[in-house]
């Protein structure tokens, strides 16, 4: 028996998902750089004068 | 020091030689002696690529930066992670696909053989000069505080390093940095324990942040806009994240780093997993500072922390006005231990919004007045020095305090982790430089038809070449204090500029090689002009550097008729 062939994905589409996972990732370390600031803002606040 | 903390020194820099000559057995081929046949899990890469940005100097200056003027030098670091992400998103998977040794050669596939042998050289000029500095700073204070003359500290330091890097090659490089950040992070997490131990009993970590945070030491987020500013939010976000795009992207001795990895996502993985740890790492190498600060309420600190330059004045004319100083400073310090005792008991008793004002006041004074004695000391030893106006202590700090007050075996540990941050800067630089070198010169003008064999000698030969230079250049350096600052300003006129290269060469479709060429050399240009017109932080000449060369670049691109695109 022969299996119908299937057309592969066209490169820039299989790529796709990849990408947006790293796009969260990047979103991700957008985020964390933020509340790092705030945090650090924060704990220079309160020990300062 | 004694004997059990010579034997940790000497049984770490045994172990890390050996351990990194016996990688030399996987180093036969040109891509595994360079790029270790692109197989090292990201993790590794991840560590080495930490373990190369911080130097010994960084280790030793950060801390002794936190003890004079507190944690805002973290904020060098918050352009960091946006670096990491366009790196990330660019530089990795071109660099990557386009299967180069060196960030030059990608030049050479984007524009021409002139633009990558310029920026080869920029690189080869300003990081050949910079390893000897990368040697010569930790060695000065080394030889001081161990009493070990330079000659000894640069050797112990640059042939041991050399060794293994040629050896080994990047595999050596990249597996003795993943043990090199272990012994670091270790000896920075036992040293910063012990301070606390040595705190007075009645003292808590809480009364410890409350004296360091009235004296401003805890400020790590700095709104002001002011261009002549080192270290601001704007200037760590802007000029950080320019010279963190610079140094990771386009200095071969990082990008090496990432081309080892597996594939393109393991050398993406490997600088998001910086962009995570990097700044809390930093903060715990300033947050030591700061507690070496707080020790120093309670016990006398010296009235100079460099002994070599305390020893030359007691022998100078100026021993007896020194010694009188010196007095003056002890009382100075009991003064200013009473008020920190009443303002920390006060604190930690009745939170520290319920001390009152004039409690802060007389600490603050007294804090002020011990600040006055200890500057009159550093003018007086500018003065003993033949006016020598480039003087500070404060790269001694912490290597003195650790000498001083650390128990046995923890001086051991923390001098080995002073050594591997020094070595594992010194490898990557040394392996990066052989690579430039074998593969942007030798192969490229040389002996195109190079085999495997004759490139990797190629390369074990310039390693070679390249750390004895660094030795002498070290020896050199640490006759000439003012050399240091010179090479590291000389270094900081390329970074902003090679930036804008690679932004033409990725981001400008029109740039030709005629305007990569000709926009680099105009951005040098402009940062040196700027450097000694405006009275701008370096972090800024990044940003200048870069913008000049990528406005120029494009420009003359637009008169060219060739029109090249990617």
């Amino acid at each position: 028996m022969t299996l119908p062939e299937t057309p592969s994905p066209p490169l820039a589409e299989s790529a796709a998902p990849d990408e947006s996972r790293w796009h969260k990732v990047y979103l991700g370390i957008i985020v964390y750089l933020v509340m790092l600031i705030i945090l650090l803002w924060t704990f220079s606040r309160v020990f300062s004068r | 020091m004694r004997t059990l903390d010579w034997l940790i020194v000497a049984a770490y820099l045994i172990y890390i030689v050996w351990s990194g000559a016996r990688l030399a057995r996987d180093s036969k081929q040109l891509d595994g002696y360079f790029l270790a046949g692109r197989s090292l899990p990201w993790w590794a890469v991840g560590l080495s690529i930490m373990a190369t940005q911080l130097s010994a100097i960084t280790l030793v200056g950060t801390t002794g930066q936190a003890y004079a003027d507190g944690m805002r030098f973290i904020q060098f670091y918050y352009g960091l992670p946006l670096a990491m992400i366009v790196l990330s998103m660019t530089v990795v998977p071109f660099f990557y696909r386009a299967r180069v040794f060196t960030a030059y050669e990608y030049l050479e596939q984007r524009f021409d053989v002139r633009v990558r042998t310029l920026t080869s050289l920029c690189f080869l000029i300003s990081r050949g000069l910079g390893v000897g500095v990368i040697i010569a700073a930790p060695s000065v204070i080394l030889s001081i505080v161990l009493g070990w003359s330079e000659v000894v500290t640069v050797f112990a330091m640059g042939l041991t390093t050399t060794a293994y890097t040629m050896i080994g090659g990047v595999q050596a490089v990249t597996w003795t940095d993943v043990k090199q950040m272990l012994v670091i992070f270790l000896g920075l997490t036992v040293c910063l324990f012990v301070i606390i131990s040595r705190f007075p009993a009645d003292v808590s970590v809480t009364d410890a942040l409350a004296l360091a945070g009235a004296t401003n030491r805890l400020t790590t987020v700095d709104t002001t806009f002011d261009l002549t500013q080192s270290y601001t939010l704007w200037s760590g976000l802007i000029g950080g994240f320019f010279l963190m795009l610079a140094y990771f992207g386009c200095d071969q001795s990082q990008v090496q780093r990432f081309l080892t990895a597996k594939s393109v996502d393991e050398g993406r993985t490997s600088l998001v997993m910086n962009a995570f740890i990097k700044i809390p790492m930093q903060f715990l190498v300033l947050f030591i500072g700061v507690m070496v600060f707080v020790f120093y309420q309670f016990t006398a600190p010296p009235l100079n922390f460099n002994r070599s330059a305390v020893r030359m004045i007691e022998r100078s004319p100026y021993a007896a006005e020194y010694e009188s100083l010196s007095a003056e400073y002890n009382l100075a310090h009991e003064r200013r231990k009473r008020a920190a005792e009443d303002y920390a008991r006060d604190a930690g008793r009745e939170g520290e919004s319920a001390v009152d004002g004039e409690r802060i006041g007389v600490y603050l004074e007294a804090d002020k007045a011990l600040n006055e004695v200890r500057a009159r000391g550093v003018a007086l030893i500018e003065t003993a020095s033949d006016k020598d106006k480039t003087f500070n202590d404060v790269n001694h700090v912490f290597p003195s305090f650790v000498i001083g007050y650390m128990p046995m075996g923890v001086v051991g540990l923390i001098i080995a982790a002073i050594f591997a941050a020094a070595m594992s800067s010194i490898s990557a630089e040394l392996n990066a430089l052989a690579t430039a070198t074998t593969i942007d010169f030798y192969r490229r003008h040389y002996k195109p038809e190079a085999g495997d064999v004759e490139l990797v000698r190629a390369g074990r030969l310039a390693t070679l070449a390249w750390g004895i230079f660094a030795c002498i250049v070290a020896l050199y350096a640490t006759s000439l204090g003012s050399l240091i600052e010179v090479v590291n300003r000389f270094g900081s006129f390329f970074y902003g500029s090679l930036l804008g290269v690679f932004v033409l060469a990725f981001g400008v479709k029109r740039a030709t090689s005629r305007g990569a060429f000709w926009g680099l050399l105009c951005g040098i240009a402009a940062v040196w002009v700027a450097s000694l017109t405006t009275n701008i932080a370096f972090l800024w000449f990044n940003v200048v550097g870069c913008f000049v060369v990528v406005v120029i670049g494009w420009l003359i691109s637009l008169t060219d008729s060739s029109g090249q695109s990617v």
